[in-house]
């Protein structure tokens, strides 16, 4: 079998055998969920280990004809940009499912929920026809819509629909876009490479169309300025390991798309580069100061998710060498610093049922692990040298630089926002005066203490030694900002 | 004039259901209320050989073969149309089985109607001459009309059956009225030579022009296109819901034949007359259809608003009037058939004597009393609704791509935007199902042969939502 | 003007006028009488236009069976005439407004600029003994065979939905069956009991 399809199969394995198991017995059926996520994981390092990063083709391919009707495949590949958006995606699902021991009802929904979640994202990573592409996308919506509208908060029933009805609101967009594609593709295909052929050699204002489509669909995923209307309060809604993807695959998804999508529209994004890169700088100011206004933790998460996600748009927005390098660092260290700061939030909101930072205090000695987790996560959300976040930003400061030079000063303003509301929040969570109700908080169980730490030294270690992921994904970007260096 | 050129051996399946109908008809008066269900297999048995006569059919002989002196065609298009037309109608009889019992409605009359109606569609479907195809029309609204009053002593029935009446009186009229102006200008009834007399004449003739509008007009009415959709939500809701579920699958199938026919075959040389107010009459039924669906509380009603969308995009493919549209607008029609007929046969199912199961609040908690028919109605309303990984989504697909090959990019954008308001009223459903705990728990208790086909309906969706291409090539296929 | 024209123009008139009396006349009974003056009327043009059989079958059928039937319904049915026609006045300007669009539409293409002598010739006139009836005959069992058996299969259903939609079976009401009562035996209805005769009183 293709390395791709099992790694597609092996969580869809493991939803369909829960399906089959009794529901008395919720152990079993976490424990597998557990296996079947490990075993995505073991697969995905499997493909790192046989990726060879020197080449910016695609790897395990692989290619069988679905509907030579419409022209639709069913075709996968990785290269380096998706290569590490599939380690991201099934080493967070392993923790997010590690943090659901709070689901006590429904977890035969729940896990198969998770895992077919966790398929629908790794078919988006690695599809290599738009069709396939645009199925997985979708089918990422159905688990979301029920388990945030299943195990979430109280505005669950808003929050799912908006959610649903905001991304695929989006998506259609970019379905037409793919379709205008497709009829102006001579092969008469959906797959990634014919109509990426076909589509360079489109004249800039039709470019310029069919990009505006895929934009406005991945911008809803990404979320862009206007368009994350959804985004705060599905975050907030979602049950806490939910938030974990959400924010730490979910939306990367929308920047995945976005670089695809313009290494096909060359002409449409440098057309569109000012208006991309003002984009990016105003989610970034604009996303910050939201974050520092919470005062509910997790919507202030989210909240910088949006500012962390301007970074991202920028270093697309620089087209640049650097700039994409950036752009796609910041995808893996935003996945792995938000993955950690909502698990820790959604831990430390089962323990005390409240949200608002207002009423922490002096956590640091009752719950000294907390501490340091959080802390460390905080520090990395903010881009502190020594951390992946702080590598990533400075690429897209680099790349941002050398394409419109002492203007991303606004860039260092929004780390410095950053900063201010993270400090803050450090601040009341683990200092100040002894309250009571605090002082009986567990702290952090072993599993999950194994979970925050794998997120912590993954962030760390790019952030101390970024040059094997630097190498990973170098071949691909590269590539991908030679098209646009011709014709710049 | 010999035997021979009738070519009558074509026309078997229809001569057969034909027979048959008649049989029912003659053996039902013989059998007591204990023994309807003679009546019912007698039925299905017909269905089943007229199944495997048009299989036969189109197997052995695919070409296009004209008979009864030009009034009958047989051909490709029409074998497949015929075949999904039976099928469906099957399906339909399955499900109306228990729901008849139980309103104390079970007679022999209802399956004879309904066997004359799949005779009228065929009728329509094979028709290659304004008469066969006004004929087949009237012979199955006929079936229908007595089929909506069927339950007498149901005031909401007989209202419903009065108003489909006249208004189908007043559609048969304009189609009738259509048909005299261009038998007039043409001199012919026949499909092929009037398509020949249009081309020779032109498009510019003003008494073409308005003899097409009356006909638009009328076909219009029958499909439910707004502005002439007002019967369908309240011949669905009143109507007894398995005669619904007639109505709203396989008629539409046979609708699409008689645009096919008239429009495509017929009147090809007005295409560009035709193809602007299809457009008007398209966009018009997608906003309409999506928005008031939305304000329903009644799942019937909301089907209704719902099929009156989904005409819209039927007639998106039509309009696109190339053999890409044509056969994405026949895919659409074929799975739209298949949804319809699932959606209504969950009402059906859930329905009980004394209880009709058609409010939405009926569907509340439907997970916990049965969490697999909430996974069909699940996938129903997705694939109504055109989420990937179902049919819907490729038969949206297939028709958007077909209106963007023709450079109507607007056409797709409005398309677009309203089934994102549509995709709002399915997922309430879900959330109902899911989310929201019974208002009563009675188990779901439905015979066996129900239970199968409802799921085989169900799974069918998502099978071909996964291989679409077996289906696709067949409506393609038709075309070229 | 031809003597022809003079006939047509005159039972157009007719027709026109009784055509408006049917839905004008207050009393049903005039309504419909009018409706025959209507038929009478049509198949008066319909033989300028050499359909004989048509036109006597117009009178036949229609006059003499249908309108007669129609009859009998309005005089038997006890119909509320005043609350009948309380729409009609709401309804009039609509009617107008619609009976205006045909009206212009039809003056638009029924004219001799679409249908005139120049653009379709004038049929030929048929032999004096040119039998309507046998042609119609011909072309409904040959040519027209198909469309002929499904009208027949049209009026089966249309028997078969009235009987269905009317035919109740009421188990309160009484009814005789002759079959039975013929078939009855003496000894069904008859018991002949033999008894001791009466002893004279002392």
């Amino acid at each position: 079998m293709h390395d791709l399809t099992l790694l597609l199969l092996l969580p869809l394995i493991g939803a369909a055998i829960i399906t089959v198991l009794p529901s008395d017995q919720p152990k079993l059926i976490r424990n597998l969920a557990i296996l079947a996520a490990l075993a995505a994981l073991i697969q995905s390092w499997y493909l790192l280990y046989a990726f060879d990063s020197s080449t910016a083709l695609l790897q395990f391919s692989e290619q069988t004809a679905w509907n030579t009707r419409l022209g639709t495949s069913y075709a996968m590949g990785v290269d380096g940009i998706s290569l590490p958006m599939i380690l991201l995606a099934t080493l967070l699902c392993v923790i997010a499912i590690m943090a659901s021991s709070s689901i006590k009802q429904g977890i035969k929904a729940y896990y198969f929920l998770i895992l077919l979640l966790e398929t629908a994202m790794l078919g988006v990573f690695m599809a290599q026809d738009w069709t396939l592409f645009y199925l997985f996308w979708e089918l990422t919506l159905i688990p979301l819509f029920f388990l945030i509208d299943r195990w979430g908060g109280k505005r669950r029933h808003t929050a799912a629909l908006n959610f649903v009805l905001y991304t695929m609101g989006g998506s259609v967009f970019m379905l037409l876009s793919i379709l205008a594609l497709f009829d102006s593709t001579p092969e008469h295909s959906f797959a990634m490479a014919d109509m990426l052929a076909s589509a360079r050699s489109l004249s800039p204002d039709t470019q310029f169309w069919i990009f505006l489509g895929f934009l406005i669909g991945f911008g809803v995923k990404m979320p862009i300025f206007p368009i994350h209307g959804w985004l705060p309060l599905a975050h907030v809604e979602a049950p806490s390991p939910v938030s974990i993807l959400l924010s730490g695959i979910l939306l990367k998804m929308g920047s995945y798309g976005l670089i695809r999508a313009s290494s096909m529209l060359p002409e449409a994004v440098i057309a569109l580069q000012p208006m991309l890169a003002t984009l990016a700088l105003f989610s970034l100011i604009y996303g910050g100061l939201l974050a520092w206004r919470q005062s509910d933790l997790k919507s202030m998460i989210a909240y910088s998710s949006v500012s962390h996600m301007g970074v991202v748009l920028l270093g697309i927005a620089a087209l640049n060498i650097t700039g994409l390098t950036g752009a796609v660092l910041q995808m893996v260290a935003h996945g792995l610093v938000a993955g950690a700061m909502f698990l820790l939030i959604g831990l430390l909101y089962e323990r005390t049922h409240t949200r608002d930072v207002n009423h922490y205090s002096s956590l640091v000695r009752v719950t000294p692990r907390f501490a340091f987790f959080t802390t460390l996560a905080f520090i990395a959300a903010v881009g502190m040298p020594g951390t992946a976040g702080f590598v990533a930003e400075l690429h897209a400061l680099i790349g941002g630089f050398e394409r419109w030079g002492w203007i991303m000063i606004i860039l260092s303003l929004g780390v410095l926002i950053s900063s201010a509301y993270a400090i803050r929040t450090v601040g009341r969570l683990f200092t100040g005066p002894v309250k009571k109700e605090m002082q009986s908080i567990k702290d952090l169980r072993n599993h999950e203490m194994l979970a925050a730490s794998f997120l912590t030294i993954g962030f760390v270690s790019i952030g101390f030694f970024p040059a094997p992921v630097l190498e990973l994904m170098s071949a691909s970007i590269s590539e991908l900002s030679a098209v646009f260096a011709g014709r710049l | 004039m010999t035997l021979e050129l009738l070519n009558y051996a074509v026309a078997w399946p229809e001569i057969f259901l034909l027979t048959m109908a008649c049989v029912v008809l003659v053996a039902d008066v013989y059998l007591d209320d204990e023994n309807r269900n003679a009546t019912y297999l007698l039925s299905q048995l017909t269905l089943l050989v007229t199944l495997v006569l048009i299989a036969v059919k189109a197997t052995s002989a695919s070409e296009t073969v004209i008979a009864f002196n030009g009034t009958f065609v047989s051909d490709a298009l029409g074998d497949v149309l015929k075949f999904f037309i039976v099928l469906i109608i099957a399906i339909v009889f399955v499900y109306s089985r228990d729901y008849l019992k139980d309103r104390n409605i079970f007679k022999g009359e209802f399956y004879v109607l309904g066997l004359f109606g799949v005779l009228g569609m065929m009728v329509m479907v094979s028709a290659n001459h304004f008469l066969s195809l006004y004929l087949g029309l009237e012979l199955l609204s006929l079936s229908l009309y007595a089929m909506v009053a069927f339950d007498r002593d149901n005031p909401n029935a007989s209202e419903a059956a009065m108003k489909y009446f006249v208004l189908g009186a007043i559609a048969s009229g304009m189609l009738l009225y259509g048909m005299s102006m261009i038998y007039g200008m043409t001199g012919s009834l026949n499909i092929a030579e009037v398509a020949t007399a249009i081309n020779q004449m032109g498009d510019t003739n003003i008494v073409l022009i308005f003899g097409l509008v009356f006909m638009v007009i009328g076909l219009a009415f029958k499909l439910g296109a707004v502005p002439f959709h007002m019967w369908i939500p309240d011949v669905y809701h009143g109507a007894p819901t398995t005669v619904t579920s007639y109505i709203a699958s396989a008629p539409k199938i046979a609708g699409f034949a008689m645009v096919m026919r008239l429009l495509a075959e017929g009147m090809g040389g007005l295409q560009a007359d035709w193809q602007g107010m299809l457009v008007i009459l398209a966009v018009l039924s997608m906003a309409i259809g999506n928005v008031i669906a939305i304000a329903q509380t009644n799942l019937k009603r909301m089907l209704a608003y719902s099929t009156i969308s989904h005409v819209g995009f039927i007639l998106l493919g039509i309009l696109a009037a190339n053999n890409d549209g044509y056969s994405a607008a026949m895919f659409y029609t074929l799975t739209y058939a298949l949804m319809s007929v699932g959606g209504f046969g969950m009402i059906i199912l859930l329905a009980r004597a004394g209880l009709e199961a058609e409010n939405l609040d009926d569907f509340k908690g439907l997970n916990q009393r049965s969490p697999w028919y909430a996974f069909m109605m699940l996938i129903l309303m997705f694939s109504m609704a055109g989420v990937p990984p179902t049919v819907g989504f490729w038969a949206k697909l297939a028709v958007l791509k077909a209106v963007i090959d023709i450079d109507m990019l607007w056409l797709a954008l409005v398309a677009v935007f309203f089934s994102i308001i549509g995709v709002y009223y399915y997922l309430r459903v879900v959330k109902l199902m899911y989310f929201d705990d019974p208002v009563d728990e009675t188990p779901i208790e439905k015979s066996r042969d129900m239970q199968i086909a409802l799921s085989a309906n169900g799974l069918a969706i998502l099978v071909l939502g996964l291989y679409p291409a077996a289906l696709m090539s067949l409506c393609v296929s038709v075309f070229s | 003007m031809s003597f022809t024209e003079g006939v047509f123009y005159a039972f157009s008139a007719i027709m026109i006028m009784a055509a408006l009396g049917v839905i004008t006349a207050r009393n049903p009974v005039h309504s419909a009488l009018s409706l025959v003056l209507t038929f009478f009327a049509t198949s008066a043009i319909w033989m300028l236009l050499e359909a004989e059989f048509l036109a006597i079958t117009l009178v036949l059928v229609y006059v003499g069976a249908v309108m007669v039937l129609f009859l009998f319904v309005v005089m038997m049915l006890d119909i509320n005439i005043t609350r009948m026609r309380e729409g009609f006045m709401r309804y009039v300007p609509f009617g107008i407004v619609i009976a205006l669009i045909l009206v212009v539409q039809m003056v638009m293409i029924v004219g001799p600029e679409n249908f005139g002598l120049e653009q379709f010739a004038e049929p030929a006139r048929h032999v004096a003994d040119h039998s309507n009836t046998k042609e119609l005959g011909r072309v409904l069992y040959t040519d027209y065979v198909y469309p002929f058996e499904i009208a027949a299969v049209i009026l089966l259903v249309a028997i078969v939905a009235a009987i269905s939609l009317t035919m109740r079976r009421r188990p309160e009401t009484k009814y005789q069956t002759p079959g039975k009562q013929v078939m009855v035996k003496k000894e069904d209805r008859l018991r002949v009991v033999s008894m001791k005769a009466e002893e004279k009183e002392k």
